[in-house]
């Protein structure tokens, strides 16, 4: 490659990242401006002095710890409810010849393209039938059947070849053993960027929390994040809401960071 | 094969195992303190329990006004050792309305909602005549103005809370400089002589700036003043579709175009906020805004701040009020209703109504809050809170037509894109805004 195409490849990636990288940095900061530079027209790019007290100001706002702790509990448990009945599941889809097999993928599948808003009043009322409405448990059952990890990991399970499956059952391994210590290994990458993609949405989710939900005791933190919007017209702190909503994504960026080679050897490499 | 079945059993035991335990251990307690609303009526009265009483708020409980409102239920379950009021926050007023639509189909309905003024339109059927819960002597003493869009064929059903009403603010400063009337105009056509009179080119000053909020709710307000309407009597007709409709549209251009109007959507999508830090720097000489934004905008400015009636130019003062009002869904009990009245009772007490407004600059609800030695001092060392109350008087009650949080979602829209494109003929645009309107209201019969 020429030179003059390398700076110019260089040129046009930093200005994708520029493009995908500057709402955060405005957030960023937004929250480190004082209230009068937060609504300032035209806006100054950075803050004239830090403000790092917003940050605490916030912290004690939102009651952070109360609520992360709560998005932490119903996050986690889901991650953990997907991994216990989509792996299975997944596994049947790839490896297993079941009556109606079709059928219940192509259920899967529909259920993959289903906005949220059409499943909301029926999940709603069995929730509320079960008595689960404010509870954590309405936060985590619904959620521990994903379509997209199902999908996602048959279609990683697909890739692992058959013979490696009989050779470990001729070892006399228990179907059990096959997927912990056969699939799981080969199928790593897959695996963690589903669960990765669960543990974003589910911490950012704030539809489901809102609607299943009614008191702070078990609310999560996009709940009170939200919250800091006033009602009333124009007296929204956007410093402190964005100081707010970086301590909300801060923790899944860090995750992201650590699990990004994962997603990209999943997306890029497949199973090897 | 035979394996297979055995695992896909123990992995669906496993399951059910994760969901029956979760079950079990939570439930006992949820019945307790959230359902036992719903089954009051079921439980035989061994001991005296507590009446519970679910209220739907459009606050977080524990930030802001949300946290006054908490402060004010706390009191009161403290002096009602009978009854327990359990604040919840919704998300808003669209959380609450959402909420309450699922509820209504899970008949897990809550005693107290907080809903928009116009929402009375679609929950009416399920709302309380609150004459039978609350005492008269309280519903008499709401401030007139504020229960126009509280009756349902003539039945008192939703009790003012946090509202507001459009305001014309003016740097009076600018004004006494220009030599015009400190008393402001009365009629657009004078707000627009007055405009033209307060801009400053050279010093980068406009005489006015207004925008359409999330709701068309100042647009709604102006149509009033023109002495036009939204809907028809019953709501089934809209009625903007005409020259009373558009002539604000008409106005608002022309003044952008004559550069005598900052045009809030020439540059971004934070039309209140851009607006409000123009008048704060005395670059906008008069915002037509919310009395909720009165706190910031005269505390915050460094030249003294006017208030004046919102102009008309039908012949007579007409505008909107805004907010939200508690309702009692009918569904509850008889005691949860009556303990849901007392409490509402308890929030038009003066001193609540007067703190409530002190700490948030909502209007005072009650005519007697008026008159306590309080808020006429706060009233006398601010007279611009003074004007917006005495504007009540000309209120008009919210359009009555079961889908209006559709409408005026559609219609902000079209408002907004008359200003985005100020060569659109404001006709056009009003006369399009009716027909998606009438198509909404037909649609949902």
């Amino acid at each position: 490659m020429s030179y003059a195409a390398k700076v110019l490849r260089v040129l046009l990636l930093l200005t994708l990242v520029l493009v995908f990288v500057f709402p955060f940095i405005w957030m960023l900061s937004t929250s480190l401006k004082t209230y009068l530079e937060s609504i300032k027209f035209p806006p100054d790019f950075l803050p004239k002095a830090p403000q790092f007290v917003n940050y605490s100001k916030t912290y004690v706002r939102i009651h952070f710890f109360h609520y992360a702790m709560n998005s932490v509990i119903v996050t986690f448990s889901i991650v953990i409810g997907q991994l216990l009945v989509c792996i299975p599941a997944a596994y049947a889809f790839a490896k297993k010849k079941f009556r109606f097999a079709g059928l219940f993928f192509a259920i899967v599948l529909i259920d993959l393209v289903l906005p949220a808003q059409v499943t909301f009043v029926p999940i709603y009322v069995l929730v509320s039938d079960f008595g689960w409405l404010d509870t954590y448990w309405a936060m985590i059952i619904p959620f521990i059947y994903s379509s997209f990890a199902i999908f996602f990991m048959t279609q990683a399970f697909k890739q692992i070849p058959d013979e490696l499956l009989d050779a470990a059952r001729m070892d006399k391994a228990t179907e059990l053993q096959i997927i912990v210590q056969l699939m799981l290994p080969i199928a790593k990458p897959f695996v963690l960027t589903a669960m990765l993609f669960t543990c974003i949405s589910k911490w950012n989710d704030y539809f489901w929390p809102l609607i299943l939900t009614n008191s702070e005791s078990v609310r999560t933190l996009p709940m009170t994040v939200k919250g800091m919007i006033s009602d009333t017209p124009g007296l929204t702190q956007w410093n402190e809401l964005m100081a707010g909503n970086m301590m909300l994504i801060i923790p899944i960026l860090v995750l992201y960071i650590a699990a990004n080679r994962f997603i990209k050897n999943a997306f890029v490499y497949g199973i090897k | 094969m035979r394996i297979n079945l055995k695992n896909a059993v123990a992995m669906g035991l496993l399951a059910t195992v994760i969901g029956v335990t979760g079950c079990s251990k939570e439930s006992p307690s949820t019945n307790n303190t959230q359902d036992g609303a719903a089954q009051n009526t079921s439980a035989p009265a061994a001991e005296k329990e507590k009446v519970k009483v679910d209220f739907w708020s459009i606050w977080d409980p524990s930030q802001g006004n949300g946290k006054l409102m908490a402060d004010a239920v706390k009191k009161f379950n403290d002096a009602n050792p009978d009854i327990e009021v359990v604040m919840s926050g919704q998300g808003g007023y669209d959380g609450v309305a959402e909420k309450l639509e699922a509820a209504l189909v899970a008949k897990n309905t809550p005693v107290i909602a907080q809903i928009e003024e116009s929402f009375l339109g679609r929950y009416n059927p399920i709302a309380a005549d609150l004459s039978k819960y609350m005492s008269k002597s309280t519903i008499d003493n709401y401030i007139e103005g504020l229960t126009r869009s509280s009756f349902a064929d003539g039945v008192f059903k939703a009790a003012p809370m946090n509202r507001s009403t459009p305001i014309l603010y003016m740097n009076a400063d600018l004004v006494k400089a220009a030599g015009l009337d400190p008393a402001g105009p009365k009629t657009w056509t004078e707000l627009q002589e007055y405009a033209k009179k307060l801009t400053d080119p050279t010093k980068g000053i406009y005489g006015f700036s207004g925008y359409w909020d999330s709701d068309a709710w100042y647009w709604e307000s102006a149509v009033y003043s023109y002495g036009g309407d939204m809907v028809n009597k019953d709501g089934s007709q809209v009625a903007f579709d005409n020259e009373k409709g558009s002539s604000i549209v008409k106005l608002f251009q022309d003044m952008i175009k004559d550069k005598t109007m900052l045009n809030a959507y020439s540059a971004q999508e934070n039309q209140s906020d851009l607006i409000k830090q123009n008048f704060l720097d005395g670059k906008v000489a008069m915002d037509f805004d919310s009395i909720g934004s009165m706190g910031q905008l005269v505390n915050n400015t460094k030249f003294n701040v006017s208030v004046v009636y919102q102009p008309q130019e039908g012949g007579k003062n007409s505008m909107v009020t805004g907010g939200a009002n508690a309702i009692i869904i009918d569904k509850a009990t008889e005691e949860q209703k009556k303990a849901a009245g007392k409490f509402l009772d308890f929030l038009s007490q003066d001193e609540n109504v007067v703190n409530f407004f002190e700490q948030t600059g909502y209007l005072p609800t009650t005519k007697s809050a008026l008159e306590t030695p309080e808020l006429k001092k706060w009233l006398e060392e601010k007279p611009q809170f003074k004007v917006a109350i005495d504007q009540l008087q000309f209120a008009h009650s919210r359009p009555w037509s079961k889908n209006w949080k559709a409408i005026y979602t559609s219609n902000v829209e079209f408002m907004k894109s008359a200003l985005i494109d100020t060569t659109k003929d404001p006709m056009q645009v009003v006369h399009d805004a009716a027909v998606a309107a009438q198509k909404i209201i037909d649609e949902n019969k």
